[in-house]
């Protein structure tokens, strides 16, 4: 009995230690990176039903850099759970010609789709970019929706 | 997102002239102010493309699942193509 103690005892340290060693990296990681995405929950936009009365399901994201960055192409997808199989909705590309400041974002806002109906779905964004930063193409990986958020809107 | 809906109640029957002529060809461009509007179908796909006349000025792109019936499609289209036309505005 003692011994499970034990054994459970340092299982758990180590778990901790993993999380804080894997979070650690994870920071140092991030702060090296050159651009950072973020991208919304996938949600009823309040502006299109205020100004319409018509509900829709959207996502946003924008791009932010540590250096200037120009050329920036920001993509976003909408996407659905399956079943068996995740379905793609819709998908917007903005292409940035000018350079834009560190202290600016490049924004997508224009990634929704009209609800056709009020069948449950649960949806997320995706969002990838490139840029020309510092005279060499930098990608930044995709980044999901940090929740996946059932809504009453069928497409 | 305001204009599209706009759009999508005022050129609607522009719209369905559109959708019959991309159902038919496959591909179609307008073009629309400073941008030129080029639609097509590719695989399972609806696809839009606004690029600009100026070089300065900023391009965008959209892609729709497309729909299971011909109705839907439609309906589809017209969201479509008043979403391509109302992002320029934006």
């Amino acid at each position: 009995m003692k011994t499970q103690k034990v054994s459970a005892l340092i299982t758990a340290l180590l778990l901790v230690i993993t999380t804080l060693i894997s979070n650690r990296n994870a920071e140092a990681q991030s702060s090296k990176l050159p651009c950072r995405i973020e991208i919304s929950i996938a949600h009823i936009s309040k502006d299109l039903w205020v100004k319409t009365g018509k509900r829709a399901v959207k996502v946003d994201a924008f791009s932010r850099c540590h250096s200037p960055q120009s050329k920036v192409t920001l993509t976003v997808e909408l996407w659905k759970t399956g079943e068996f199989l995740n379905h793609f909705v819709y998908s917007t590309v903005k292409r940035s010609i000018g350079i834009t400041s560190p202290r600016d974002q490049v924004e997508n806002f224009d990634t929704y789709v009209y609800c056709k109906n009020r069948e449950t779905t649960s949806y997320y964004g995706i969002a990838y970019s490139k840029a020309f930063i510092e005279g060499k193409w930098q990608y930044a990986r995709h980044v999901l929706s940090r929740i996946i958020n059932p809504i009453d809107c069928g497409t | 997102m305001a204009e599209c809906f706009r759009l999508m109640q005022a050129e609607r029957s522009r719209y369905e002239l559109q959708a019959a002529i991309l159902f038919e060809k496959g591909s179609f461009s307008r073009q629309n102010g400073n941008y030129l509007l080029k639609y097509k179908i590719k695989g399972d796909r609806f696809v839009w493309n606004a690029l600009p006349s100026l070089a300065t000025e900023n391009s965008y792109s959209g892609e729709a699942a497309i729909s299971k019936s011909r109705i839907e499609q439609i309906e589809q289209l017209i969201e479509f193509f008043a979403k391509s036309e109302a992002g320029i505005i934006s």
